[in-house]
């Protein structure tokens, strides 16, 4: 009768021994215990056994038998890079994260996204410019917009700790209280005739051997005229700390100006109001020409013409958001502004599209009710209204049999509908490009943006072919034990010439196939007989994924900067 | 080694075992691998950002996992594995493998869908080499019920084997 010196181990502690999750002293308790029952022992090399199965499990079925990637793995060194761009500041980074997380709340734009973050990452990098690139944009934009004013001279009030003062901008310095402070300016290398102004700040900003940026977009929710950016530098050497202007959002007009001295303190500049003559402003008289306005006597404000580099940012904003997709969302670029329009989009949907466009200039949003008008459906689908044709009834029959059941057979058709619906929405959104950046628009663009519109392109083009490429792949052997006909090998579109050309060839390859798919799984009217209805479909299926992958290797394959 | 070629690495690495952890968890091959993309690009913002990693594997897999979720949550999709067993009974006429072999892995196949979800992702984590408390983080259980989790699978599978 001899004793084990200690009792059979539990269930799971076995596994945990074996596994080496067990403290140093359990298992030197366990391994004593194994040395001695051989019925523990044997229990262990069963488990020791199914382990291995699950190992083989997982060499020869999990490996073997899923699909392999469909596309080849993306060269991580090139997208490290990309991520690097967007890593300059932590606040890209944060922005990065935070349009990634209102994608991922979105149920329906998630499923167009989750293909494109990646690329995603490339356009932030590409817009989301360094505060410093920002500042100097904004400063560039308000600079040309106030040469095109007519000089009226300013009256600004300046306050310094001790004084306040009123001189009308550019008028010689009169009493010793301006001299003083102009000495503080002019040892700054600040213009001390025309302190409120993006030109004075700029020309002081870039003779700095060093500075900080930041640009920050300030609301005013009670009167949105009042809407501005604050440019914010810092200077590390100087007797200019710091320096703040702020400009107006829809003109970009200098409007205030606090301005940090070592000896000085702080000196705020402020416009005063405007003198009577000015007050009744004309209207707006935004697009005209600037040699219009030299020769007119009343001071009309003329703001720098919106160019399609401006409207190409909007469309990247969109696209961030994926609000490029089906939504009712309009862009037109009018004179001086990029307009943004919608109908009947949800408030936090709007909220999240103004903080997006919020630090772009000239963009003008206009969110309408619902109730102002229906909101126009945008590659809506219409299925089950028609009633369904009794051939294809006894198709979905066959098919559902396949599937086993009603049940099946519905969801595998929603799920192939909703993606040959986002499909669309990319194919909508191309050709949206394309409408609005036509070859002779492009020409005249930057290489960056051209670059830019490029990412944009490519970012639907393998959304686009991804999709394509699943849908065949749920379809085709589901099509196939119904179809009278195998299917025919593809023949892709060669694409050259403009990707606005190749985007007209795609879109009703695109349109068709979706046309078939709604007719097939969901008994929209067919104007095709209903036994070459499987056969036609499982042809253009296989086309459109062969013409989708030409077009997404031609979209990257063309050099961005060339002209054609 | 700098970031970018531990994240090379570990890429070239670890990649394919992510992969088909996603399709586990019922992701489509292009949104598996799109996610495996994005996986690593993560990692690398997260050293970039001096996060601390101490196994990168179970990062990877941690992240993996919430990412896949998310992916699958959005997009209703067949759950595991879809597509999978037919494939496997395909095989059937596959001389290389004898009947008998093929029986067995087919009912090892079902055993292994007859598992519970949580079970199923204990046993596919650990297949890839998470430790019971790296794999406690990923599901957001405690150790103590990943080795219960295991033990059980086990168990059940152990039945099946003749």
């Amino acid at each position: 009768m001899s004793k084990l010196p200690l009792p059979h181990p539990a269930g799971e502690q076995l596994l945990r021994y074996a596994d080496g999750e067990l403290s140093s002293r359990e298992s030197e308790q366990i391994r004593v215990h194994l040395s001695a029952c051989w019925q523990c022992r044997a229990e262990l090399e069963e488990v020791e056994q199914t382990i291995n199965e699950c190992v083989r499990y997982r060499k020869s079925v999990l490996a073997n038998l899923f699909p392999p990637p469909p596309a080849p793995w993306c060269d991580i060194r090139g997208r490290l890079t990309e991520v690097d761009a967007t890593l300059g500041s932590p606040s890209l980074l944060e922005r990065l994260a935070d349009s990634l997380g209102v994608l991922l709340r979105s149920p329906r734009r998630w499923a167009a996204v989750a293909t494109t973050i990646v690329l995603i990452a490339v356009i932030v990098s590409e817009l989301r410019h360094t505060p410093s690139v920002q500042a100097a944009e904004l400063l560039r934009k308000a600079a040309l917009a106030s040469e095109s004013h007519p000089q009226t001279p300013r009256r600004i009030q300046i306050r310094t700790s001790t004084r306040r003062i009123t001189r009308i901008a550019g008028a010689s310095t009169a009493t010793a209280a301006e001299r003083e402070i102009e000495t503080s300016f002019r040892s700054a290398r600040y213009d001390w005739d025309d302190p409120l102004s993006a030109k004075s700040f700029a020309a002081w900003r870039s003779q700095l051997p060093a500075r900080r940026d930041s640009v920050v977009t300030v609301f005013d929710n009670r009167s949105p005229e009042n809407n501005r950016y604050e440019i914010r530098t810092a200077a590390e050497s100087g007797e200019l700390h710091e320096a703040m202007l702020a400009l107006r959002m829809r003109d970009l007009r200098a409007v205030e100006a606090r301005l940090e001295f070592g000896s000085l303190g702080l000196v705020e500049i402020s416009e005063l109001p405007d003198e009577p003559f000015r007050a009744a402003a004309a209207p707006e008289a935004a697009a005209k020409p600037p040699a219009a306005v030299e020769t007119a006597r009343t001071p009309e404000k003329v703001i720098p013409a919106a160019t399609a580099s401006d409207e190409l940012r909007v469309f990247a904003a969109l696209r961030r958001l994926g609000a490029d997709l089906g939504e009712p969302i309009e862009v037109k670029r009018t004179g001086s502004q990029i307009l943004v329009s919608a109908v009947g989009l949800a408030p936090r949907r709007q909220q999240s599209i103004r903080q997006e466009l919020a630090v772009l200039p000239q963009v003008q949003i206009q969110f309408a009710d619902p109730s102002a008008g229906a909101a126009p459906p945008v590659g809506g689908r219409s299925i089950r209204s028609d009633p369904v044709q009794p051939g294809v009834l006894r198709l979905q029959e066959q098919l559902e049999k396949q599937l086993g059941g009603r049940a099946s057979f519905d969801q595998f058709a929603d799920q192939a509908l909703d993606l040959s619906d986002s499909l669309m929405a990319h194919v909508h959104a191309l050709n949206r490009l394309a409408d609005h950046f036509t070859a002779d628009v492009e020409r005249q663009m930057l290489p960056p943006d051209r670059l830019l519109l490029q990412r944009l392109r490519l970012d639907h083009a393998q959304a686009i072919s991804i999709k394509a490429q699943s849908i065949e792949a749920r379809m085709k052997p589901v099509l196939a034990a119904v179809a009278e006909e195998p299917g025919a090998a593809a023949s892709p579109a060669a694409f050259s010439g403009t990707w606005q050309a190749a985007t007209q060839e795609l879109f009703p390859q695109a349109r068709r196939t979706e046309r078939l798919l709604a007719v097939m799984l969901g008994g929209a009217a067919s104007e095709v007989p209903v036994e070459a209805l499987p056969s036609q479909l499982l042809n253009h299926l296989t086309q459109l994924r062969a013409s989708a992958e030409a077009y997404r290797d031609f979209t990257a394959a063309s050099p961005a900067g060339d002209d054609r | 080694m700098p970031f970018d070629d531990q994240v090379a690495q570990l890429f070239e690495e670890t990649r394919d075992d992510v992969y088909r952890y996603l399709m586990t968890l019922g992701l489509h091959p292009p949104q598996a691998q799109e996610a495996v993309q994005e996986v690593f690009l993560r990692l690398y913002v997260a050293l970039k950002k001096n996060e601390e990693i101490r196994n990168p594997r179970a990062w990877i897999f941690r992240v993996a996992h919430n990412l896949g979720l998310k992916i699958r949550e959005r997009e209703s999709f067949l759950p595991f594995p879809a597509g999978l067993e037919a494939r496997l009974a395909a095989r059937e006429n596959d001389p290389e493998a004898s009947l008998l072999e093929h029986e067995r892995t087919l009912r090892f196949h079902r055993a292994i869908e007859g598992l519970s979800e949580q079970q199923r992702r204990c046993l596919f984590l650990r297949l890839e080499g998470l430790r019971y408390p790296e794999i406690a983080q990923v599901l957001g259980i405690s150790a103590s019920a990943v080795s219960e989790f295991l033990r059980r699978a086990i168990a059940r599978l152990r039945k099946v084997q003749l």
